[in-house]
This record gives C-alpha cells, sequence and structure tokens, in this order.
C-alpha cells in the first residue's frame, strides 16, 4: 500500500491517506450525485411524471393493504412527535452540556459561557411549547 | 471559464446555472478541507472518507438552502460540522448500549487505520484529543489545525466569540493536563 506521508507537520499527526486519494474522491462524489439522478442525468418531463404517479400508486396501495390501526383511535393513538427544532437542540446543545457537566470538571456557570444558549428556562420552555415529556426525550435520545 | 475566487463561485452557485460546473469547482475547491476537518474529528480515513462523500452530497441536495447570506465556505464547513457531530453522537449512543468506552473504542479503530502512521506521541495527542467533549474539541481543531479566525468559527457553529474563546481556552488547558499527567 502506498501513501503520502506528512506533509504538513501541524496538520497531519500521522494521518495517512491514499495515493491520489483526493482525485479518487471527487470522481467517487460526482459519480454518487450522478446516481441520484439530479446531477448530470437528463429525465425528460414526462419520465419524471410517470415515474411519480407510479410511485404514488404503489405507496398508496401499501398503506391501505398494511394499515390495520382501528379507524375511530387514530387520534387517541397519535404520540407526540418531536420536532425537527427540538431534535437538533437537544442532539446538540443539550447533549454538550450534559456531557461536559458530567466530565465534572466545569461549573454550570462555566458551562453556560460556554454555550449561552443553554439555560433551563430555555429547555422548560421547549418542553411546555412542544408537549414533549422528560420521558419521550430519553426514549428518542437512547433509541437506535 | 475559471472561477478563481469564492465569491465568484458564491456568486455563479446562487444563480443556479451550470449548476453541474459550480458543483465540480465547490468540490474541487473544497474536499481536502472537508475531508480533513471530518478526519481530525472521527480519526480514520474509512470513515472520514464516506463522512465527506456524505457531506457533499448533502452540499448539493441542499443547494437551494445557499442564500449567500453567509460565506459559501461558512456554508460549507456548516453542513460538515453538523454531519460529523450527527455521526459521533450515534457512535456515542451504540457504545452506550455496547457498554464500551467510546473514546477507547475509538482509538483502537484509529490504531488499526492502515492509513494511521502516528507515533507514541502523536497517539498520545490523539488521547488528549477525545477527552475534550465534542464541541470542544471541535473548537480547538478548527483554531489549532485549521488555524480559522474565532469570528469564522463563530459564524460556522453560530456561537459567540467570547463562548469560543473560553471554549479553547478550556481545550488547552485540559490538553496540557492531560498531556503532563500521562
Amino acid at each position: 500500500m502506498t501513501t503520502n506521508k506528512n506533509i504538513f507537520n501541524k496538520g497531519r499527526n500521522g494521518f495517512d491517506i491514499p495515493t491520489n486519494y483526493f482525485d479518487d474522491l471527487e470522481q467517487q462524489v460526482q459519480s454518487r450525485v450522478s446516481e441520484t439522478g439530479s446531477l448530470p442525468v437528463q429525465k425528460n418531463v414526462l419520465s419524471w411524471v410517470l415515474s411519480g404517479v407510479v410511485a404514488a400508486t404503489i405507496i398508496t396501495v401499501a398503506f391501505i393493504a398494511f394499515d390495520t390501526t382501528p379507524k375511530d383511535n387514530v387520534v387517541a393513538q397519535q404520540e407526540p412527535e418531536l420536532s425537527e427544532e427540538l431534535i437538533e437542540y437537544f442532539d446538540i446543545d443539550y447533549y454538550d452540556l450534559t456531557s461536559e457537566l458530567a466530565e465534572g470538571d466545569l461549573t454550570v456557570e462555566e458551562t453556560n459561557l460556554l454555550d449561552e444558549t443553554i439555560s433551563d428556562e430555555v429547555i422548560a420552555d421547549y418542553l411546555e411549547r412542544e408537549g414533549v415529556s422528560d420521558y419521550d426525550i430519553y426514549a428518542y435520545y437512547y433509541q437506535d | 471559464m475559471v472561477v478563481q475566487s469564492e465569491e465568484e463561485l458564491a456568486e455563479i452557485f446562487l444563480q443556479s446555472d451550470n449548476l453541474n460546473y459550480v458543483f465540480n469547482q465547490i468540490l474541487r475547491a473544497y474536499k481536502e478541507r472537508v475531508y480533513w476537518l471530518i478526519r481530525r474529528m472521527v480519526l480514520t480515513h474509512e470513515d472520514a472518507n464516506d463522512l465527506t462523500q456524505e457531506v457533499f452530497i448533502k452540499i448539493w441536495e441542499k443547494r437551494d438552502q445557499f442564500k449567500g447570506q453567509s460565506a459559501l465556505f461558512t456554508w460549507i464547513y456548516r453542513i460538515a460540522v453538523n454531519h460529523t457531530l450527527g455521526y459521533l453522537r450515534k457512535e456515542k449512543r451504540k457504545a452506550f448500549f455496547s457498554l464500551s468506552d467510546p473514546e477507547s473504542k475509538a482509538l483502537s479503530k484509529l490504531e488499526a487505520d492502515p492509513y494511521y502512521s502516528g507515533d507514541e506521541m502523536q497517539l498520545q495527542f490523539q488521547k488528549a484529543l477525545l477527552t475534550l467533549p465534542e464541541k470542544q474539541r471541535l473548537v480547538f481543531q478548527m483554531k489549532y489545525f485549521d488555524e480559522m479566525k474565532y469570528e469564522e468559527i463563530s459564524d460556522v457553529l453560530d456561537t459567540s466569540v467570547g463562548s469560543l474563546k473560553a471554549s479553547y481556552h478550556h481545550a488547552t488547558t485540559k490538553l496540557k493536563k492531560f498531556l503532563l499527567n500521562d
């Protein structure tokens, strides 16, 4: 295996990359983007419409076939959903806050200084507004 | 046509003309910086390669969301940072359930990486970096390795310059402490 050794003393720190890696990366990305059908691949409008209609029909049939939910309980069974905003909020900031606190070497004041957006009030406000319980957040956080 | 500056690139990107060409220019201009940002966070080449590709695909998918309000570089970095943090959090959750220590797991992966040739001292430095919370590590890496200005980091992370200075200070203090004690 051939590698490009440390070119930048400060930057590499023992990290190597395959030879011609960045050229290969460029080609791989271009190829993957092409596969999405949205970059160089040209599709005419009719084919888009037809494929959309087919997809929609399949999805509708699948829903009708597999939906066994009793119709009169649909509303009662709806779970509170975490909004994108909340997920992002808790994923990034709340986690960082708790991990820093858990380390035990930062006080609450120091942590707040590091991330001014965090406060108990902000979190409580979010929970109340979104109607999300602590359990929901726990369940979301430890799902996988 | 040769695109030379970031401003020109951003302007053409906004015009939505010849997107194929502009995307390839962006890929060419930023692939190395994005890769190294990610590599230093996830450590192994394999993971960094996957994530870098995903980031550029995201850039393509989110191209309509670039409004030119921030620098193109800032917008790209933000996508890369968020995507990488998301990956690291998933890894942490997996480690939580497998009752393993995520830092040890990351180090083992690094040592097994055929594209890592760090000596003992460099490995110690990586160990020290892994003791930092992700965001603090990110701030340290952007400041120390990428030599970004606090103002630039502030735009990417959407955090005030004061907080970043405090974060960097805490990071360097912790690193010194770790390296002197170990």
